[in-house]
């Protein structure tokens, strides 16, 4: 018994050595990557990062370099330019914590096919970062705006859609991974949120920005873009965004401005919690489709010229009826366009279709986009008003 | 192994032949003889002291005694007075009947008692006793007149509470089990004696409690006691060692305390307690794992706050790994560090030289030579020490560019971790396996802490105190024990004893409350 414990001992001590993991790196060895950005420029891909200076994030006063280096350079391939930017920047680039990748509008239209592959292939990267599509520029553009509110663009792209996604809802956190699965997806086409410079890209470059209590150079995000398996078709509008947001649950807090029951105006509504299910089933060997959403929400602001009785059981249902239309045009108009002009199921309908009748699908699957545009999609909202705040009449003055 | 135990049996052929006492053991009817015998063993060594009288004024007698083991007083009033004055006794007529009268009447002193074995008496001498020879009788009367300068019983200075018993054991031995008799009022409370040492006969005591300690467990301990053969026993550690299962391991299964209510808290469980006269260390056997996790103050406190036993074994855990995990994230895994807290490390390292393991080698060697010296220092020059210790390990050393502010961070937390568990034993080991674990960290990352753990665990699990599996009662499980080993449960859910360490009678309580678990 002695001797195999022995040899256990013996075994369990090599195995360490056996490995040939010897990859060490010490932290200043680092240069930690925040973003990256892919542009393809005359057949030639130009692939920038942004590389953080840590010493300059954590000092407690400003220094005079930047919070962020931004390189790029150019190569046949990803990993050409990737490795080309050694020759620039003072020690190999960490991609694990690239916060977002950011794709030039014209190699999105193009495809993305081939770039995802490298990014995949090399185990540095994570698959959980957030794809973006730059507007009308290219993705060099976007990674050379310096941001005030948090210094490293990266940080306050990443931390802005998760911000965004949540309590506005015209945008929509893809990560790479579940892009990924949507684009091999036959059932379910991506969606990818915009991202654009407002101002002046030159001024944007430079430090003195920061002077200004009101930068006039500044990112935003913008709609959604629906790809057609791994292209980019057209830009949504912000309604239908939201429109498709709602439907796909995304939703956890936006708000609704819904017209008053009696008279003019408008009231605004914090809808606190939405639920969606899409449902589809075949009908005389006709898919047809069904969008389900739920939705909970608060009067936050009323405007209307005649005074609402919110008290009132009988208003707030016919309130409510307003406020299910006001939603339901949003999402009849990110289907329509998904039907009409994208001819792309951004909206799931194949999967669902997949899971309720898996033999039909099979039949359909081939010629899916063919078939999407004329499916009849029915869509049916229901809302229910939880709160109506401290005061339930409006102050009016002199009343 | 081998080879030493050789080296052992040669050394100890040579302490059993020590100069005078050769000659015979018998005590001579002489006087003249005797007192030249006493002369010729224990030499000329002034504190020897030899004292002639005559009983009656006809027959010559002596006394013998180690001047400072004795105390003055009673030997002065209860032995020398006594026999001084003018008695009524013919010791020419009956001589055997004489020896008695000097024993039942004259000498008035708690012990008394007559040996014919000359080296059982010269040993009775040198601990304290005194010794008094009579012209023609071959016997020599041992009188109980220890007393010796010794310390007080006094606070512990190793293991404090806030709430318990605040005394602590002292360097004698008497002193050490009146006070377990003291707790332990119980006719089944049993001391056992032994002498070991060829040189310096140190006085040991083994205590159980009968019907209540294993006898398999007492009889082991008796029979590793009596294998022992070594010139001196100084301190309890030197009995621990010769008795304990794997010298070779890095984790105690030996346990030791200075206070009485942990050590009777011990025998009640069943274990045996080990005193070692001239050392306020008691030994406990068998000692588990868990052992050195209790504090006697999770008894003492209300049941509530058993929990915190729990972070006992969260600072083990951080007092062993927390350097090796800093240093496994840092240099394989940085992708596991949050963002902002990465970019914070790397400019903290920006401009240090070394590689986060030499940092951390720096700054753990640093800490472990202030705590040796903490230690050892006279007490004059200890604000020295914390002076210089708070610039070494602190702002100063990160001014100065030679570590980063995480590293004291991490150093601090290491070090305040280790002296959380009561134990100052498990805490050594805990201290030297840190720096394997920062090695394999270096080399191998988290793999490599994750086998050195995997390999820790099973040493653990191979090892046993006095025949009892280390990590009982988790590793073999038993669910009776549960109730007091990683939590303390309320005092009425404590129903049993320990069931490996205790075998024979393992009910605490009469069962009021609970259900019959057994």
């Amino acid at each position: 018994m002695r001797q195999v414990h022995k040899l256990l001992i013996f075994i369990m001590l090599i195995t360490p050595f056996l490995t040939g993991c010897w990859n060490s790196r010490e932290l200043n060895e680092l240069s930690i990557t925040s973003a990256l950005g892919i542009d393809k420029i005359d057949d030639k891909y130009l692939f920038t990062v942004q590389i953080i200076n840590p010493s300059e994030v954590a000092k407690d006063q400003q220094g005079r370099r930047t919070v962020v280096t931004t390189l790029n350079e150019e190569g046949d391939t990803i990993f050409e330019a990737w490795r080309k930017l050694t020759t620039e920047t003072a020690t190999k680039l960490y991609f694990s914590h690239v916060r977002v990748l950011i794709i030039g509008e014209s190699l999105a239209r193009e495809g993305m096919n081939n770039i995802l592959d490298t990014i995949l292939r090399d185990h540095e990267y994570r698959s959980d970062f957030t794809i973006l599509v730059s507007k009308d520029y290219n993705a060099n553009d976007i990674l050379s705006i310096l941001t005030t509110m948090d210094e490293i663009p990266g940080d306050k792209l990443f931390k802005s859609i998760k911000s965004s996604s949540t309590t506005y809802g015209t945008t929509k956190d893809e990560t790479l991974d579940k892009f990924i699965s949507e684009m091999a997806d036959k059932g379910k086409n991506p969606v990818v949120t915009s991202v654009f410079i407002v101002g002046d890209k030159e001024e944007g470059k430079y430090q003195s920005k920061f002077d200004s209590i009101q930068p006039e150079t500044y990112l935003k995000y913008g709609p959604l873009g629906a790809f057609s398996d791994d292209h980019l078709i057209d830009w949504m509008d912000d309604k239908e965004s939201r429109g498709y947001n709602f439907s796909q649950g995304n939703i956890q807090s936006t708000l609704v401005n819904v017209p008053c029951v009696d008279g003019e105006g408008l009231v605004g509504v914090e809808v606190i919690e939405t639920k969606a299910s899409i449902t589809a089933e075949m009908s005389n060997k006709q898919p047809t489709a069904n969008i389900q959403v739920s939705s909970y929400g608060n009067i936050m602001d009323s405007e209307c010229e005649q005074e609402q009785a919110f008290d009132d059981p009988k208003y707030i249902e016919k309130f409510q009826t307003n406020m299910s239309e006001t939603i339901k045009t949003e999402i009849e108009a990110a289907v329509d366009i998904s039907q009409q002009s994208f001819k792309s199921d951004i909206l799931g309908i194949g999967n669902a279709l997949h899971r309720a009748n898996p033999r039909g699908w099979k039949k359909l699957e081939g010629n899916w986009p063919e078939i999407y545009p004329s499916v009849p999609i029915s869509v049916i909202v229901e809302t229910e008003i939880h709160n109506t705040g401290s005061i339930s009449l409006s102050p009016k003055p002199g009343g | 192994m081998g080879i030493f135990r050789n080296i052992r049996k040669k050394s100890n052929q040579t302490y059993s032949a020590l100069p005078g006492q050769t000659s015979t053991h018998e005590v001579s009817k002489s006087l003249e003889e005797n007192l030249d015998a006493v002369t010729q063993s224990l030499g000329t060594s002034e504190d020897i002291i030899i004292r002639r009288f005559h009983i009656n004024g006809e027959v010559d007698a002596a006394i013998v005694f180690v001047d400072g083991l004795v105390e003055r007083i009673s030997l002065q009033d209860f032995i020398l007075k006594m026999m001084m004055t003018e008695r009524d006794v013919n010791p020419q007529k009956d001589k055997r009947k004489y020896i008695d009268y000097l024993k039942e009447q004259a000498i008035s002193i708690g012990e008394v008692r007559d040996l014919p074995d000359f080296r059982k008496i010269l040993n009775f001498i040198l601990s304290g006793e005194t010794a008094i020879f009579v012209e023609g009788y071959p016997t020599g009367i041992i009188a109980s007149t220890r007393g010796w300068e010794h310390r007080e019983v006094t606070e512990p200075t190793t293991e404090n509470v806030i709430r318990g018993p605040k005394e602590a054991f002292t360097e004698n031995i008497r002193t050490n089990t009146s006070l377990l008799r003291r707790k332990i009022k119980d006719p089944r409370f049993r001391i056992e004696n032994k002498i070991i040492g060829n040189h310096t006969n140190t006085d040991i005591a083994v205590i159980s409690i009968d019907t209540v300690t294993n006898e398999k467990v007492l009889k082991e301990v008796h029979e590793r006691l009596d294998r022992i053969d070594i010139d001196a026993i100084l301190e309890s550690a030197y009995i621990e060692e010769l008795i304990e299962d794997s010298t070779s391991s890095p984790f105690p299964t030996v346990f030791n305390s200075e206070r009485p209510d942990v050590v009777a808290a011990a025998l009640l469980e069943g274990r045996v307690a080990i005193l070692v006269d001239g050392t306020p260390f008691v030994l406990v056997v068998p000692a588990l794992f868990i052992h050195y996790f209790q504090s006697p103050e999770d008894y003492y406190e209300r049941s509530f706050f058993g929990i915190i036993r729990i972070l006992r074994f969260f600072a083990f855990l951080s007092a062993l790994l927390v350097p090796s995990i800093y240093i496994a994230l840092t240099t394989f895994h940085q992708e596991m560090i949050p963002t902002a807290l990465l970019v914070d490390l790397a400019a903290q390292r920006d401009g240090i030289p070394f590689p986060a393991l030499v940092e951390a080698f720096i700054m753990e060697i640093t800490f472990e030579i202030l705590r040796e010296a903490g230690i050892r220092m006279p007490r004059a020059v200890g604000q020295a020490i914390s002076i210089v210790g708070a610039l070494v390990l602190g702002q100063a050393a990160v001014q100065a560019g030679l570590v980063s502010p995480t590293m004291v961070i991490v150093v601090s937390i290491t070090a305040i971790s280790n002296f959380v568990f009561p134990s100052y034993d498990m805490a050594i080991s805990v201290r030297i396996l840190r720096f394997g674990y920062m090695i394999l960290a270096a080399t191998f990352g988290l793999f490599g802490i994750a086998v050195g753990m995997f390999l820790l665990l099973l040493h653990l699990c191979s090892l046993r105190s006095f025949g009892v599996p280390y990590m009982s009662p988790v590793a073999p499980f038993n669910l009776s024990d549960q109730e007091d080993a990683i939590f303390r449960m309320p005092l009425k859910f404590l129903i049993h004893r320990p069931r490996l360490i205790s075998q024979v009678n393992t009910t605490r309580q009469a069962i009021k409350y609970g259900k019959n678990k057994s």
